[in-house]
């Protein structure tokens, strides 16, 4: 293991019980020298806990390991050390505390405070430990008069450059900052975060910097290890973490940061929302059309490689019927079968095989098929229609696509003109408003909706600035979710047209959502390939929601012809 | 324009007599405070913004005293008063604490006593300040601490503080700073001892009921990002002297004085990484920030302390 040399420590497994309380959960990571880690999460969420298990300052449960790369013995297990074998190691890790009120003895001079850890390892002479102690004060720019003078005759910022200066006296490599800018004004704290970066430079430090604000760690920190409940959620380059985080809880303490900038607005996202998505099928080409039946299941359609299938609450999934691929929505029909759009709008009953056809193609218009439909209370089917596809390579210029309303007597008529690209469409709790996903403009619409399903003009509700509004589902709370093609994962969004929350799952491309399960509590996302041949990464993912679905209503429409299949 | 202020501060200078010597921690200190608007006051410790609060609330304590200036209370208005001047058995020194203004400081558990339980603690301040029943004060108490976000009221409404988050105290303490629906609300640092996820909490919450209630609220702290989201109009003091007063985004998109302009510049967020974090003493470079040039008015309600 030759790169070993670069590290410093190496943490593996670490975890800590306090009685039955779990404070640190299995954690994980190297760090190489002269690198700053940071360490965020809320209070309780294991970061202090972490630190002092790494330092011996506790002892950690059985089974982790922290190694060190010390100067005097090469590598050390400091986890399995005795503690009066790891009293020389002392020297080369130190700490520097958050409060320096708390932390220096109100009754020792400041001579005596930086000199102490010297007296303790029985360093030098009296006079050699005064020349350290002065070269220190230099270091640390503190005058030589306050050798004599006790901790309460300094301010806050002084009093920290006090602390810093007890921790590098003994020439340690590894430093622990436990919030140690947090008290401190913004001025003082820039004096003291620039004071730790020059003291790395000029003695080679390793910080372990744990600290509540990310605005701090984002600037002074290499890496990061963001904690929640005691595990890393999320680890990596402190750049990549903040601008890319992949876990909602890095997003929920992002989104909490009281920007500087009046104009740009706090939008704290929901800590409700803080599980991960669970895997429960995988291996289609494009999933869309997710539908919820209480005796199937889940049923969804595979656009890329054709069929319709089912998965259960054992994640055992059974094909419905075969069909030609690309189905691009789906809705439970009253007569017991599944309204299907693509090349037109039919009824697949259950257990047929022939397709009864709802609205045929209507080339006149240009449209080469449909997407994604929804029904609204009374049974009517509401369709977009689409100048090309959005999905295979069909040689047509992209163009504007309509909204169809399917009417209870099967006669249909255009509600909505100028859709760029129709998606998901889903209907408020008081059925008065319609969303509608326009993926190339990347806008969700608003429509009002009349009694006899006339829409009003359309405004827009929403409008994206990653990736594009795919498929949506609309919540009892009336949030609209909506998975975010390209962005992945599902962008929740409050009636009053702001982002509330994002659920992320580990592909890009996320298709379409579906609320399910009992009481609708379940959010179904699924997923897709981005249509290249033979990738099979479309899947389907469940999410515990913190609100129940709307029910999507069953369509009654009749149907006028028969088409075989 | 007719300006509508809830309170006027003029020419306000407070001092503290100790063994050592006279500090003057307020220098004639001048700033309107707009009814039903959040004015934020923004400095460094020592800059003087907590005892500019504690003067407003008449809760100076010795060696503090104000020598010089006023501070008038509704000054549009009939029942309008001087804070300053009125004696000390004035019944409306009473009405002052809890009644007309209120304050939520930083930690919760100076407001709150740890042996009540928290429904009482709410229920007091209003018994403390109307003629209601126990009975229809605990009714009351039940709905503000609804309206604060309190989850599981009927039995939170029975517990102790030592058995509440630190979150959900600063809830309480804000219930019953609310309670009596005061003119105005001074938060000391509200927000400073919380996590970030809670302190965005507080906040929503804070400017949600400012909007409901349409009180006049005193915001006082010394983060930048907390006075660009919930603040209306800025006042920046330092060392015990207002140097500027304007608008949110006057003050914070268009600085004019130095030391604000350092103030902006040792924010972490504010600048890349690998560039060394200003301090202010090095922004403020050679600019005279400490002479004590009086106020002007560059702009309507825009004032700042340059020669």
């Amino acid at each position: 293991m030759s790169n070993d040399d670069d590290l410093i420590l190496k943490v593996r497994h670490l975890s800590k019980t306090f009685d039955e309380h779990v404070a640190l959960r299995d954690v994980s990571f190297d760090l190489k020298r002269a690198d700053t880690l940071g360490v965020v999460g809320e209070s309780g969420s294991g970061k202090t806990t972490l630190a002092r298990c790494i330092l011996r300052a506790i002892d950690p449960d059985r089974g982790g390991t922290v190694d060190f790369n010390s100067d005097q013995d090469g590598w050390v297990s400091l986890s399995s050390l005795r503690h009066k074998e790891l009293v020389p190691l002392r020297k080369e890790m130190q700490m520097v505390f958050q409060d320096p009120y708390s932390s220096l003895n109100p009754r020792m001079t400041v001579r005596q405070i930086i000199e102490e850890p010297l007296v303790i390892h029985d360093e030098g002479n009296s006079a050699e430990r005064l020349e350290r102690v002065r070269e220190m004060l230099d270091l640390v720019q503190l005058s030589q008069d306050s050798l004599t003078r006790y901790p309460h005759a300094f301010s806050g910022g002084q009093r920290q450059r006090i602390g810093i200066a007890r921790a590098l006296i003994l020439n340690p490599n590894l430093v622990v900052c436990d919030e140690t800018v947090s008290a401190l004004d913004v001025s003082v704290q820039a004096q003291i975060i620039n004071l730790l970066e020059d003291l790395q430079k000029t003695l080679h430090l390793t910080y372990i910097f744990v600290a509540h604000d990310l605005a701090v760690v984002r600037h002074i920190c290499n890496n990061v290890l963001v904690m929640h409940n005691g595990v890393v959620v999320e680890r990596g380059d402190v750049d990549y973490v903040f601008d890319h985080p992949q876990r909602n809880y890095t997003r929920l303490l992002l989104s909490a940061i009281p920007s500087p900038d009046p104009d740009v607005r706090m939008a704290p996202e929901d800590r409700t929302i803080l599980e991960e998505p669970e895997p429960v099928a995988n291996g289609y080409g494009l999933v869309e059309g997710p539908v919820w039946d209480d005796d199937y299941g889940l049923m969804f359609s595979d656009v890329i490689f054709g069929g319709v299938y089912s998965v259960n609450d054992s994640k055992e999934v059974e094909p419905v019927f075969e069909h030609r691929r690309g189905i691009g929505g789906m809705a439970l029909h009253a007569e017991g079968g599944l309204v299907v759009s693509g090349k037109n709008v039919s009824l697949k009953r259950f257990g047929e095989t022939k397709s009864i056809l709802l609205l045929d193609r209507d080339p006149d218009n240009g449209n080469v098929g449909y997407n994604d439909l929804t029904t609204d209370t009374a049974g009517r089917i509401y369709v977009g229609s689409l100048g090309s596809s959005p999905v295979f390579d069909d040689g047509l210029e992209p163009r504007a696509g309509n909204l169809y309303v399917i009417d209870l007597d099967g006669r249909s008529r255009v509600v909505a003109e100028d859709v760029q690209l129709t998606n998901g469409l889903g209907f408020s709790p008081n059925g008065r408003v319609l969303y509608h996903s326009d993926s190339r403009r990347s806008q969700i619409y608003r429509y009002e909706v009349a009694r006899n399903g006339d829409l009003k003009p359309r405004e827009v509700f929403h409008e994206f600035e990653n990736g594009a509004p795919d498929g949506l589902a609309v919540a009892e709370d009336g949030s609209i979710w909506v998975a975010n093609a390209g962005a992945g994962g599902v962008a929740v969004i409050h009636p009053d047209g702001n982002q509330r929350a994002f659920i992320s799952i580990p592909v890009p491309m996320c298709t379409s959502v579906c609320f399910g399960g009992a009481g609708l509590r379940t959010l179904y996302i699924v997923s897709g390939s981005n249509g290249v041949d033979g990738d099979r990464r479309g899947g389907v993912y469940r999410y515990e929601a913190p609100v129940s679905g709307l029910p999507v209503p069953v369509a009654k429409v009749e149907p006028i012809a028969n088409l075989s299949s | 324009m007719m300006s509508d202020n809830i309170l006027e501060i003029r020419n306000l200078g407070v001092r503290f007599r100790t063994d050592t010597g006279i500090t003057n921690a307020l220098n004639d200190v001048n700033f309107d405070v707009p009814r039903g608007k959040v004015t934020a006051i923004v400095g460094e410790s020592g800059s003087g913004k907590s005892v500019t609060a504690n003067c407003i609330m008449r809760l100076l304590q010795p060696p503090g005293e104000i020598v010089t200036g006023s501070i008038q209370f509704n000054p549009s208005r009939t029942e309008s008063f001087d804070v300053v001047a009125i004696g000390e058995r004035d019944p409306r020194i009473y009405d002052l604490h809890g009644g007309l203004i209120s304050m939520v400081f930083q930690e919760p558990m100076t407001a709150l006593s740890p042996v009540y339980r928290v429904g009482n603690q709410v229920a007091e301040a209003i018994l403390c300040h109307r003629d209601v029943s126990k009975d229809a004060a605990m009714v009351e108490a039940h709905d503000m601490l609804r309206r604060v976000g309190i989850p599981d009221i009927d039995t939170r409404i029975q517990m102790y503080p030592f058995e509440f988050s630190g979150g959900m105290r600063q809830r309480v303490v804000i219930a019953m700073a609310l309670v009596c629906n005061p003119e105005v609300l001074i938060c000391d640092e509200p927000t400073t001892a919380l996590d970030v996820t809670i302190q965005a909490e507080i906040l929503t919450l804070i400017k949600d009921l400012q909007e409901e209630l349409s009180n006049s609220i005193i915001f006082i702290t010394h983060d930048i990002g907390i006075v660009a989201q919930i603040a209306d109009y800025v006042v920046v003091m330092y060392q015990g002297r207002v140097l500027e007063i304007g608008t949110v985004r006057q003050v914070l998109k268009d600085p004019l004085h130095p030391y604000t302009k350092g103030l902006l510049a040792a924010i972490p967020g504010n600048v890349p990484k690998n560039v060394r974090l200003s301090t202010i003493a090095t922004a403020v470079g050679d600019a005279d920030i400490t002479t004590p040039f009086p106020l002007k008015e560059v702009g309507e309600g825009r004032l700042v302390s340059l020669p």
